[in-house]
């Protein structure tokens, strides 16, 4: 099998499934407990906890572990506004369901909700979002890099713009396709909250993080036994965070020499490509994401393409406009492509720490010829 | 309360000589019902009956979707006697009470059996007086009451107040068996069920073009197959991939004569899936003017390719009204689910809508048909769905 599917989810490293294994066999006591158990099982969730931190420069205190990227965003930008009545909500128009549906929930509790203008390839403009920017900005919201193209967000340089218009205007970040690809650093930024996942670097499903910057109030969006500070009740799945936070030391140790290697791979993807196959756009600009690749193909449909591979279990996705059931992908790929027989024939292929250069070879060889195949049919040659 | 339920029939009680072949049928469907449940059947003066005090309201339910079944209703059984009768007039009325709020009532008893001592008339009389005595804040109202208790009265009494609406129609299998060409929207399921409910027996083809389509859209034709085997048993679905040939079409023939000349290989496959196994029919979703192909012209087209009936019972009905039978039957939120069938793949930007005849057989004369269809029937898978 061929997966090249890697922005929608991963397969788990052997070490995190190990560890997954392992923890379920020895550390499934109850943080909370009493007993000196669960004092062990809680002593091994501070530790992971620690090792999160840690990993994108932030206290431990200042990470909840929560389901996923998902719940992380509704946490973060449901749980921040004080009032919702009259907030001005800032967001930018190419996010993804897992913000624009909490965005709207806002809208339906009283909140302004606006729209910050971007690019073709999805870049905020800045001018416009400092247009945007008043002393009612309660929150503004932005996906660090896109899960269509890979284009990613100068999240220092738009925190400092917000700031610098209202100090106490929150920010909030889905970082859940660059945590554990690209360096950063909360540090080093002004951002108040952060999400991010484990099933998107090769550990587990069902697990994720919330960074909230401390002294950032954050109003629990349901309620339980109090678990990670009343924030997310729930008994704590220890299990979970120690395969995450294994997949977290590994991303730490392989980070910088995966981009490259991972570079490489969708730059030649990228030659092949276009050296074999005539009327074709790439849409992903190098300077971003390597993870992701986006490509346009004429005359083809990329969810016909997409069947064809996967009969020699090559699986990628589609960004075709006309039949995906997401929206933000047909706005996305809608965006860049106004031609129909370019737009319908876009698929999108995202790498992980699996694949390698004797596959690359395969997909591109497989690319092309059913490719050639596919336009045999729909031109009628 | 009720220990007994009563069955209706519908229009064939009109049949003549053949109702006794119709009633068969249906019984047969009943017992399948009832059998998984232990229950059994019996008539009592040209009415079916099963008794049972267990699970009623489950019991009904599964009997109003067999077809040819008019009403369902919940009885108590009870004996002839006057005495009996009243007693047990006076107990439905105390467990009708519990629940409703009844201040008026009518009785009206019908007589099945002519031999029975007392008329009609004096029983709603005398049965009336009984229960005027015993719950003295009731009244009688004979033109609105609040609850009409009926009395049936055949080899033993039969109480009821409520009847539940059937599906109506005929019995299954009466009426021949037909293929349906369901596509996996919204209105073959429908086209399907109408046929299914004046009798007919069904089967289903289906055309795909992997891999220029989903594997999922052949789950939602499978799907849909599954709810009408509810109301309809066990069903054979074939699927047929007709990729090779939209190929061939693409290549030899006109861009806009392509959803005409692939319907007219539909029927033609349809027709020989049908011969061969000896159905009588082919059965389609089409309303007059929906889209391209379903013009008076174009289907006039598609007909002239087969020899076999095609029965479309939905050719004079709007979508609305498609739809609603469509939620009615459970098929709706299948229907509308996202995935690309062949017909939407290979559609045409510019369809013709006004196809002639001999133009598009010029067209089909570069193509080499039969071996076309006969490699497509080869090649095709068949399930039973249930």
């Amino acid at each position: 099998m061929i997966y090249l599917d890697n922005a929608a989810t991963t397969r788990m490293s052997e070490k995190s499934l190990k560890k997954f294994v392992d923890s379920n066999e020895r550390h499934y006591g109850n943080p909370s407990s009493l007993h000196s158990y669960g004092y062990e099982c809680e002593k091994n969730l501070k530790k992971c906890r620690k090792t999160v931190s840690e990993f994108i420069g932030a206290y431990p205190d200042e990470v909840y572990f929560t389901s996923g990227g998902t719940e992380s965003n509704n946490i973060a930008i449901l749980g921040s506004i004080k009032k919702y009545e009259g907030a001005e909500v800032i967001y930018s128009d190419i996010d993804h369901p897992s913000i624009t549906g909490p965005v709207e929930e806002l809208k339906r509790r009283g909140s302004v909700v606006i729209p910050v203008v971007t690019d073709k390839m999805g870049i905020i403009d800045l001018m416009d979002l400092e247009s945007k920017l008043n002393k009612r900005t309660a929150l503004c919201i932005f996906t660090h890099v896109n899960s269509e193209l890979g284009t990613m967000q100068d999240m220092e340089k738009i925190c400092k713009t917000i700031k610098a218009n209202k100090n106490s205007t929150k920010i909030h970040f889905d970082c859940v396709q660059s945590f554990g690809k690209m360096k950063f650093d909360v540090s080093r930024c002004k951002v108040d909250t952060l999400s991010f996942s484990g099933h998107k670097i090769h550990g587990p499903k069902g697990i994720g993080g919330l960074y909230a910057r401390k002294g950032t109030s954050l109003k629990a969006t349901f309620h339980g036994g109090g678990q990670e500070k009343g924030l997310r009740p729930g008994t704590e799945p220890l299990p979970l965070v120690e395969s995450f936070a294994e997949a977290v030391i590994l991303r730490g140790k392989i980070m910088d020499s995966e981009h490259e290697r991972i570079s490489n791979l969708r730059n030649k993807l990228i030659m092949g490509l276009k050296n074999s196959l005539e009327d074709i756009r790439i849409n992903t600009a190098e300077k971003y994401s390597p993870y992701i690749l986006n490509v346009s193909i004429k005359d083809i449909k990329g969810e016909v393409l997409l069947h064809y591979l996967e009969r020699d279990k090559i699986y990628i996705s589609t960004g075709s406009a006309c039949s995906s059931r997401d929206t933000t992908v047909a706005n996305v790929v809608s965006r860049l492509e106004s031609n129909k027989a370019y737009s319908d024939g876009t698929v999108r292929m995202s790498f992980g720490m699996f694949n390698d250069e004797k596959e690359n070879t395969f997909v591109l060889e497989k690319i092309v010829e059913y490719v050639n195949e596919i336009r045999k049919i729909t031109r009628g040659i | 309360m009720y220990n007994s339920i009563s069955i209706s029939l519908g229009e064939m009680v009109l049949k003549g000589k053949n109702r006794g072949q119709f009633e068969k049928k249906l019984t047969t469907q009943i017992n399948k019902v009832i059998k998984k449940k232990g229950l059994s059947l019996y008539r009592d003066r040209g009415k079916i009956f099963i008794d049972t005090e267990n699970d009623i309201d489950e019991l009904i339910k599964d009997i109003k979707n067999i077809f040819g079944i008019v009403y369902v209703t919940p009885c108590f059984k009870t004996g002839r006697e006057f005495e009996e009768i009243s007693q047990s007039v006076i107990r439905l009325m105390e467990w009708k009470r519990e629940n409703e709020d009844i201040k008026t009532f009518k009785i009206l008893s019908k007589r099945a059996d002519k031999s029975y001592p007392f008329k009609s008339m004096d029983l709603n009389k005398d049965l009336g007086g009984v229960v005027l005595k015993h719950f003295k804040d009731l009244k009688v109202d004979v033109h609105n009451p609040d609850v009409t208790i009926n009395v049936d009265l055949r080899s033993q009494c039969y109480l009821y107040t409520e009847k539940y609406k059937g599906t109506g129609g005929l019995p299954l299998g009466t009426n021949g068996e037909g293929l349906v060409l369901l596509s996996g929207g919204i209105d073959s399921p429908v086209a399907a069920y109408m046929m299914a409910r004046r009798g007919v027996k069904l089967n289903c083809v289906t055309f795909h073009a992997y891999p220029f389509t989903s594997e999922r859209a052949n789950d939602k034709v499978r799907t849909l197959t599954e709810r009408l085997s509810v109301f309809c048993g066990q069903i054979n679905l074939y699927y047929v991939n007709l990729l090779d040939i939209y190929t061939e079409i693409r290549k030899h023939c006109p861009e806009d004569q392509t959803t005409i000349i692939a319907r007219r290989f539909m029927m033609r496959i349809g027709e020989k899936i049908a011969n061969d196994r000896g159905f009588d029919f082919l059965i389609t979703g089409e309303s007059l003017g929906q889209v391209a192909s379903q013009t008076a012209k174009s289907l006039g087209v598609i007909d002239s390719s087969v020899d076999l009936p095609i029965l479309r019972p939905l050719i004079g009905m709007d979508k609305t009204e498609i739809i609603d039978i469509s939620r009615n039957i459970g098929t709706y939120e299948d229907s509308i689910l996202p995935y690309e069938d062949c017909c939407s793949v290979f559609s045409p930007k510019h369809p013709q809508t006004k196809p002639r005849k001999d133009r598009i057989e010029m067209s089909e004369e570069k193509l080499d048909v039969w071996t076309l269809i006969d490699d497509a029937v080869n090649k095709m898978e068949i399930e039973k769905v249930q």
